[in-house]
Formats: structure tokens, sequence, C-alpha cells
């Protein structure tokens, strides 16, 4: 079913929104959420929390890429769940990797957390994902967004692992001189 | 932890980019397949080489049967075009003149020793041989030169076309001439054959198998050039061997 025929169901309050939403999108939002939490019936979980996120946020919103959507709500839940696991000291998954990965994009010494302001953050990233072919650009979301294996990414692009980290490496190393052009401080 | 807040910022990146980067959504169409391609730019290059390989050693063995000829190759195959469309010339009742250029200016490129602008190409035209015109598309001839500059095997020895710088060393052109011309062509008739050389026994054309090879009756004695009896027409044609052993 088209993306805006699900949505049309969700205004309409037709609880086959749901079904139609999982039997499309289900995969997508499962592996998502696999990759952060690295445990299937958590990530089921916060599959089955982001249909109801759905259910609640649609109207008044009206999406125009569902997937996306979808997608960010799925992420948020089990990035909130994963915070949960480190309180609970387990471990596993993405997630570790990728935040030891990104500190590589900060900068140097203890800024206060304050003078970090999230939109202008994700305002800079945007224009700096912009600026990147197609290829490093999909390969750095789909590493940072959806938190999915090297392995795996280095296999979708035809490339080989090394390749694929040291590109991710150089790309962190410009993230991090693009923010200091910015003036953002992390 | 800052790191985190930089996940949770990339978290809310544009949806577009979010969508175009999906997983499983055409990335490896993306990649050009190096192996597939550079296996088909070689077997593509193999071919080339092939055939390449294939042209160059047929001109080298044709060179090679003509080799240390006083005259290029081309003289050869433009004298075997005097004579061979001389032999179409006889089923033809009339020909157009102009005609004859058409050979003759597809063979002026490759001359060596008359250069073309001296020697316009329509006068080496193959007209003159037996004052015939001829009347050949310029593709027949091609062929039929192609053909007949392997030369014929009288005797156990080759004899080829006669060239023109042969046609100098047996005074049938004007020593002066610098290119072949229906005006400096030799007419030969029957009063210059001389004795019965030999039989062609062996020839690539298959039709030039048992014509007789008589001698020039100007050189009763010499083996080295002869005038071969195209059924009723003549052609002169000469033993490089021989040539070269007199030089």
């Amino acid at each position: 079913m088209e993306d805006y025929k699900i949505i049309e169901l969700y205004w309409k309050r037709l609880e086959n929104a749901i079904t139609e939403t999982a039997k499309k999108y289900g995969n997508y939002c499962q592996t998502i959420s696999y990759n952060i939490l690295h445990n299937t019936e958590d990530a089921s979980e916060c599959v089955n929390d982001t249909w109801l996120a759905a259910w609640n946020n649609m109207p008044p919103k009206r999406p125009d890429i569902l997937s996306a959507f979808l997608g960010k709500i799925t992420r948020n839940l089990s990035l909130n769940r994963y915070k949960l696991y480190t309180a609970q000291k387990r471990g596993g998954g993405q997630t570790e990797l990728v935040l030891s990965e990104l500190e590589d994009c900060l900068s140097e010494g203890n800024p206060v957390e304050e003078a970090m302001d999230q939109i202008e953050l994700t305002s800079a990233l945007n224009k700096f994902l912009y600026a990147q072919s197609q290829e490093r650009r999909d390969i750095f979301i789909r590493r940072y967004w959806y938190l999915s294996p090297i392995d795996e990414i280095a296999a979708d692009f035809s490339m080989s692992r090394s390749k694929a980290t040291s590109l991710l490496f150089r790309m962190r190393k410009e993230l991090k001189q693009h923010l200091e052009q910015e003036g953002i401080q992390i | 932890m800052r790191e985190e807040k930089l996940l949770e910022a990339i978290g809310e990146i544009d949806d577009r980019l979010i969508e175009e980067a999906a997983p499983g959504k055409k990335k490896k169409a993306r990649h050009i397949n190096w192996f597939r391609y550079g296996s088909i730019a070689a077997c593509f290059l193999l071919v080339v080489i092939l055939v390449y390989g294939a042209s160059t050693i047929r001109m080298g063995s044709k060179e090679e049967s003509a080799a240390d000829t006083a005259a290029p190759e081309e003289f050869i195959q433009e004298d075997a075009a005097i004579e061979e469309s001389a032999v179409e010339e006889e089923a033809a009742a009339e020909a157009p003149a102009e005609t004859d250029e058409v050979p003759a200016e597809e063979e002026a490129p490759a001359m060596e020793e008359a250069p073309a602008e001296d020697t316009p190409a329509v006068e080496e035209s193959p007209a003159g041989e037996e004052g015939l015109e001829e009347e050949t598309d310029s593709t027949d001839n091609q062929e039929d030169v192609v053909d007949v500059a392997y030369g014929i095997a009288v005797n156990g020895r080759i004899y080829y076309p006669i060239s023109f710088e042969e046609r100098k060393q047996f005074n049938l052109v004007p020593e002066d001439a610098i290119g072949l011309t229906p005006e400096n062509t030799y007419q030969i008739s029957d009063v210059d054959l001389g004795e019965v050389m030999g039989v062609v026994t062996n020839c690539e054309k298959e039709d030039y198998i048992g014509l007789t090879l008589y001698h020039f009756a100007e050189y009763p004695e010499d083996d080295v050039i002869g005038i071969l009896d195209n059924n009723g027409t003549y052609e002169f044609y000469v033993c490089d061997e021989l040539y070269r052993g007199n030089e």
C-alpha cells in the first residue's frame, strides 16, 4: 500500500493503519532497533511502541516521508532503551561502538553542555551531509543513523571493510573540522 | 555525554537523507562492477588485437612474397589490375573512359616510387595495356588486384605481374617516365610472343592454372620476363628470383 494511503488510514482512525504499517515497515524498524539494542525481543517491543507512537502522532502530523518518520521514532525509542541498558550495565549492539567512534567528532576540552544547540547542530550536520557525494553520505548515515555494522555497510556498497572503516574515519575528521568552522562546540 | 548528544542530533537529520540511505536500497547498483566491465573490455581488446594481427600477418606474407623486388607491391598490384581489367574488358562491349579513375585513385595513396602528385592516378589506370577501356567497379577491381598479386608458378618458379620499375628495366616505358599511363603502357601483340616458356601449374586464381607463359620476343633467351596468354589477353610477368639474380 502506498504511504499516503497508510497515512490516510491513521487520519481516519482506522485500526488497519497499524497492520498495513507493520506489513510494510516492520522489518525496516526492526533492523533499526536491533542494530541499537542487539536484542530481538527488546527490538520487537520498540517496534510495537513505534506503531503506538505513530497512532498518537497522526493526526495531527502528516509526514512527507513515512519511512523516515517511523524510523526516527524507532531510533529514539531504541536509544532511550539503550540508556536503560547502560544503567543496568547491559551492553552489546553497535551503539557502544558508534558512540566511541563519534568521540572523534568532538572538540577538545570540556565545553559546558548548554553551549550545544541541538537545532543548530542538526542544521550543521545536514549542511555537512548535503556537501558529500551520495555514496559517502549514505555510508555515513548507514553507520551513524541506522547504526549498521561496518561489515554490512561494506558489503552493501561493494567495498572492503578496511575501505569503509577508513572512509568513515576521514568523514568523522571532516565533520569535526566542519563543526569547528561553523562555530559549534560539542 | 557529548557523543550521545551528537548521536541524537544525527537522528534529526533530513528525512530525505534517511530515506535515501535506507538499508537494501540500490546500493550495489551505484557501484561499477569493474570486473565485469573489465572482462568485456579485455575481450574487445583481444578481438582488436587478433584482427590487427591477422591483417598484419597477411600483409607481411604478401610483402615477403614480393620481397626485394625493384618495385613496391602497389605497382605489382596495379599492373595486375591492368591485365586483369583487360580480361574483363573483352567481355564488356563498351566502357566509359572515366571509370578508369576509380581503381587508380584507390591505389594512388600507397605509391612510393612514383609520387601521386606527379603522376595523376588516372594516368596509371590500366586502360592502355591492351588498348582497351575497362568497365569494372572499384570494389571488384580491388578484389582482383589482391588475388593476382600472388603470382603464378611456371617451371617451378614464381612469376609476378610486372612492376613499373621492371618495365623500365626492360625498356617497356620511357626512361623519364614517372608513372604508368595509358599512353606509355606497352601494347602487347602476337608478334611479341616468343617460344613457349611453360604452363601455369599453380596460382591462387584457379582459372590461371593451365595458361601458357611465352617468352618475350624482345628477350627470347631470357626466362626473367614472360608474357602470359590469358585467353587472348597478354600480360607481362616477371620472375623475381631470376630478376634479382641478374641485378
